[in-house]
């Protein structure tokens, strides 16, 4: 037990955390391994459906057989996750066939069973494309709008804001374009930070609500008018419809035809003056009238189209600047959101933790720190409720999918903030493995983690957070091996720490002007002096500022209590005994047996 | 407007024939079909023709081996249907006339790839086809057969037979009976002499031009055709009068008035083969849909 504790506090400096179900079910259900909710769907069911054959004819590029076993699939199933997956897996072979018709067909029948909002959000998202693509433009925008009610406007224009603007665009709603631009505009004008970042969009927001103004668009010319100048004046019409050359030709035929007809009367022949003059006349001046028209409705549908061509090019610089200005605030959000969350935990309100967290991972399911948010609460919840059902592979499921974005996200992870957050998933892995006694595999991860502490030495001044773990390794390579002398052997494969210059790290950390490291650095230096200096008297300064600043939090309090009763300060045990109790029985942020869980402590 | 009417009923009798084939959904499985994976893949394919998914219908019906003779019977009946849905008529007959005399779709497959073939001009093939249907004495299979038989006898205007078929039209089956007594006047509408001939029709535009093509029941034609071959002859006359018959301008116009003149001649009298041609089609088309709601009724 004592090494478990000794090893957790290598591999954990940010001690809280834990899971949830993984919002990202989408990615997964279209590799037709995940269905419900949010469950997954296990191997022999993934067999038994037949995903398997859709998937591999999918990806040998055979859409049509494809399409057709997910059909097999969805019909197959009585259940409508599974059916769910499989229509979803039909609909991306149709789309690849460009069976857009189709494939906004049998989107729509899955409408109705999509009740979490994730896959709500697909099935929408898919439909608005399909029917777009389908030149559904009615259906598209109606599609569009439903996401903008069921996700609200903001994440409607994130998700599928081009395809709302551009429906709008074909269906020539100029007047519902230009609003809806502008509440894009605003709606990253107030979450970009710097002003940099939103000029390019602004600009190109701008040039567009010009050209949408209405003295810009097109003039859209009247057949009927054109008819009437024709009627009045030969050839007119023509020179209405911008097509002053064949006007003029319309214009001279009737005029010889005329001359045609009194030349004839001239000499007499007035039958022929009918049937030849004026039955040319005629012919030529009907003729232009009914061409005038033709001629004005091809020119409106020229006009029209090139004007579109250019909105829609617009539209498509215009999304991808806000994709691009989303991605950095997405990446803020989720950051916000982490520290939301720890101290959300360090005051121990667990629902709003939960709440943020699990929020987070679902809006911004592709950032791996909204995952390594929940992942933390998640550990919170399993070292605070330790009878409970919660399950640990929902821990390690989050900490993986984060792990494997940031790996995706940042490749060698190089920069700073990546190389912490690598650092601590990699401790976060192994403590889990260390909690269940696989110690093998929290040997890897343990290893994996220093090799990239290792990695982030010296850097510390650029980035605090390394403060922590560098200070953790100093200390603990040295003091661990001291106090274990068999982890000397494991450690003689890692550069030598330093103690003191271990514990100056930690203090330093400690100092912090931000919060989150503040607190990780008094709560190590806690245990520290407690557990491995045996000094507590130094460690009741730190109990003391934690557990003023976050009077809540129950494990904070706990261990001021150990170290009182190290102390055997009697009474100061019994009065912290009961601050522990009051702070349980007033705290409306968690449950009852996170509360009897801590009250069973105290009464040890 | 006849003939528009005569369409509009041939597509309404081609989505009827649609909606028997989406019945087939609301069969569990086919007659004689073993529980084996062979026929689950069958039921399958059943489900993708009541969605409409024929062409993969067709693609996996293609694969299905039939290893037995009721699985190549319900093979070859869904390739019917499935053909039949899209309009192939010939495919669709060629799928049903295959399914074997053992199988408890056969009546109804014969019935329906004959109507096919009679659809598709075959009728002698029609004929052999509902001919080899053995009925059994089953009195409503054969009243079918027999006004199945009676519609191609009248598609192919052979009277006699018809005379000899509809004899046996018995009026027992609700079915039916409108049907065969629609063939009935079918029968007596050809049987009415055509009143136009195309040699009045040519005598007439002869002596006034247009008046043929009124006769056959073109009078919009009729009538432009009057007017400009009017115009043309007054214009030579004009020319005639002023230039006399020597005079360029006349000869032209005389000959243009003189193309147009036989020009509507000969166009009254092909005006007469076509509106018979149109008249025969219309009725075709009515006999091909009382030949059709029978079986419609029947097995729907």
């Amino acid at each position: 037990m004592k090494l478990t504790n000794a090893f957790f506090l290598i591999c954990i400096f940010l001690y809280v955390t834990p899971i949830t179900s993984s919002p990202d079910v989408r990615a997964d259900m279209l590799n037709g391994k995940r269905v419900e909710s949010y469950g997954v769907v296990e191997p022999e069911a993934y067999q038994q459906h037949r995903f398997p054959l859709g998937d591999s004819l999918f990806g040998i590029g055979d859409y049509y057989l494809s399409a057709i076993e997910y059909e097999r699939a969805y019909y197959l199933s009585d259940n409508q996750q599974v059916r769910m997956a499989a229509n979803l897996g039909k609909v991306r072979a149709l789309k690849q066939m460009g069976a857009f018709e189709k494939a906004r067909n049998d989107i729509q029948r899955s409408l109705p069973f999509a009740d979490d909002p994730s896959i709500r959000l697909k099935v929408l998202y898919e439909w608005v494309f399909c029917a777009y693509m389908a030149g559904i433009y009615n259906e598209s925008l109606q599609a569009a709008q439903q996401i903008a009610f069921y996700f609200g406007d903001q994440k409607s224009k994130e998700v599928a804001g081009l395809l709302h603007a551009l429906s709008l665009m074909q269906l020539e709603r100029w007047t519902g374009l230009k609003d809806y631009l502008e509440g894009w505009t605003d709606m990253y004008t107030v979450a970009a930070r710097d002003a940099s970042s939103i000029q390019e969009m602004q600009l190109l927001a701008n040039t567009l609500i010009h050209e949408l103004q209405e003295n810009q668009r097109p003039r859209i010319k009247n057949p009927e008018r054109a008819r009437l100048y024709s009627t009045l004046i030969p050839g007119m019409g023509y020179v209405y419809a911008g097509a002053a050359g064949q006007g003029s030709v319309n214009m001279l035929s009737q005029a010889l035809s005329l001359g045609t007809a009194a030349l004839l009367a001239f000499n007499g022949y007035y039958i022929s003056t009918f049937t030849i003059g004026l039955g040319l006349f005629q012919s030529f001046y009907f003729g232009g009238i009914k061409q005038s028209g033709n001629l004005t409705t091809a020119r409106n549908e020229k006009v029209m189209n090139g004007y579109k061509q250019t909105i829609g090019s617009l539209l498509i610089d215009f999304d991808t600047a806000a994709k691009q200005l989303q991605a950095k605030s997405v990446s803020r959000n989720s950051e916000r959101a982490l520290e939301e969350t720890l101290l959300a935990l360090y005051h121990f309100d667990f629902k709003k933790a939960d709440s943020v967290s699990s929020n987070i991972a679902m809006m911004y399911a592709d950032q791996y720190v909204a995952h390594f948010s929940r992942a933390n609460y998640l550990w919170w919840l399993i070292i605070t409720q330790p009878f409970s059902t919660v399950s640990e592979n929902q821990y390690r499921e989050s900490v993986s999918r984060s792990m494997a974005l940031a790996k995706n996200n940042a490749g060698e992870m190089t920069d700073n903030q990546d190389l912490f957050y690598s650092i601590s998933l990699y401790a976060m892995q192994a403590r889990l493995d260390l909690k269940n006694g696989a110690y093998i595999r929290a040997m890897r991860n343990g290893r994996n983690a220093i090799s990239h502490i290792e990695r982030s030495k010296g850097k510390e001044d650029a980035f605090p957070g390394f403060l922590l773990t560098s200070g953790l390794y100093n200390y603990m390579t040295v003091q661990a091996g001291r106090k274990y002398p068999f982890l000397k052997i494991y450690s003689i494969f890692y550069p030598d720490g330093d103690r003191a210059l271990g514990l100056a790290q930690l203090h330093e950390a400690a100092q912090s002007d931000y919060l989150i490291w503040q607190t990780e650095a008094n709560y190590f230096l806690m245990r520290l002096y407690l557990e491995m200096e045996q000094e507590p008297d130094k460690a009741l300064q730190y109990a003391d500022w934690l557990t003023r600043t976050f009077p809540s939090n129950l494990i904070f309090q706990y261990y001021h209590l150990l170290i009182l009763k190290a102390l055997a300060d009697n009474q100061a045990v019994l009065n912290k005994k009961d601050d522990i109790r009051f702070a349980a029985e007033k705290n409306r942020g968690i449950s009852k047996q996170q509360r009897d869980y801590f009250l069973e402590l105290i009464s040890e | 407007m006849k003939c528009c009417l005569f369409l509009l009923f041939a597509i309404l009798g081609w989505f009827t024939v649609g909606a028997c084939g989406e019945g087939l959904d609301s069969q569990k499985s086919l007659p004689g079909l073993a529980h084996s994976d062979e026929a689950k893949e069958i039921d399958f394919i059943m489900y993708l023709m009541a969605r409409g998914d024929l062409n993969e219908a067709l693609f996996l019906l293609d694969e299905v081996s039939g290893s037995t003779v009721s699985l190549a019977d319900s093979v070859f009946y869904l390739k019917g249907w499935a053909f039949y849905q899209q309009k192939a008529l010939l495919p669709s007959a060629n799928s049903f006339l295959q399914v074997s005399q053992a199988s408890l779709l056969y009546p109804k497959s014969r019935l329906f790839g004959a109507y096919n073939l009679a659809h598709a001009g075959k009728l002698e093939q029609a004929k052999k086809a509902i001919g080899e249907l053995q009925t059994d004495n089953e009195a409503l299979l054969s009243a079918l057969k027999n006004l199945q038989q009676s519609g191609i006898a009248l598609l192919e205007r052979d009277f006699h037979s018809f005379t000899v078929l509809s004899d046996r039209f018995s009026g027992r089956f609700h079915v039916l009976t409108t049907q065969e007594q629609s063939m009935i006047r079918h029968h007596d509408v050809l049987m009415t002499p055509s009143r136009r001939s195309p040699l009045v029709a040519g005598m007439l535009s002869a002596v006034v031009p247009g008046l043929g093509k009124m006769y056959a029941g073109k009078k919009g034609e009729g009538v432009a055709g009057m007017l400009y071959t009017l115009a043309f002859g007054a214009t030579a006359y004009d020319f005639y009068r002023g230039g006399g018959p020597r005079s360029a301008m006349f000869i032209v116009s005389s000959s243009i008035a003189a193309i147009f003149y036989i020009g509507n001649i000969w166009g009254s009298v092909t005006a007469v083969h076509r509106k018979n041609r149109e008249f025969n089609h219309e009725i075709d088309q009515r006999i091909l849909f009382d030949m059709h709601i029978p079986l419609r009724n029947a097995y729907n």
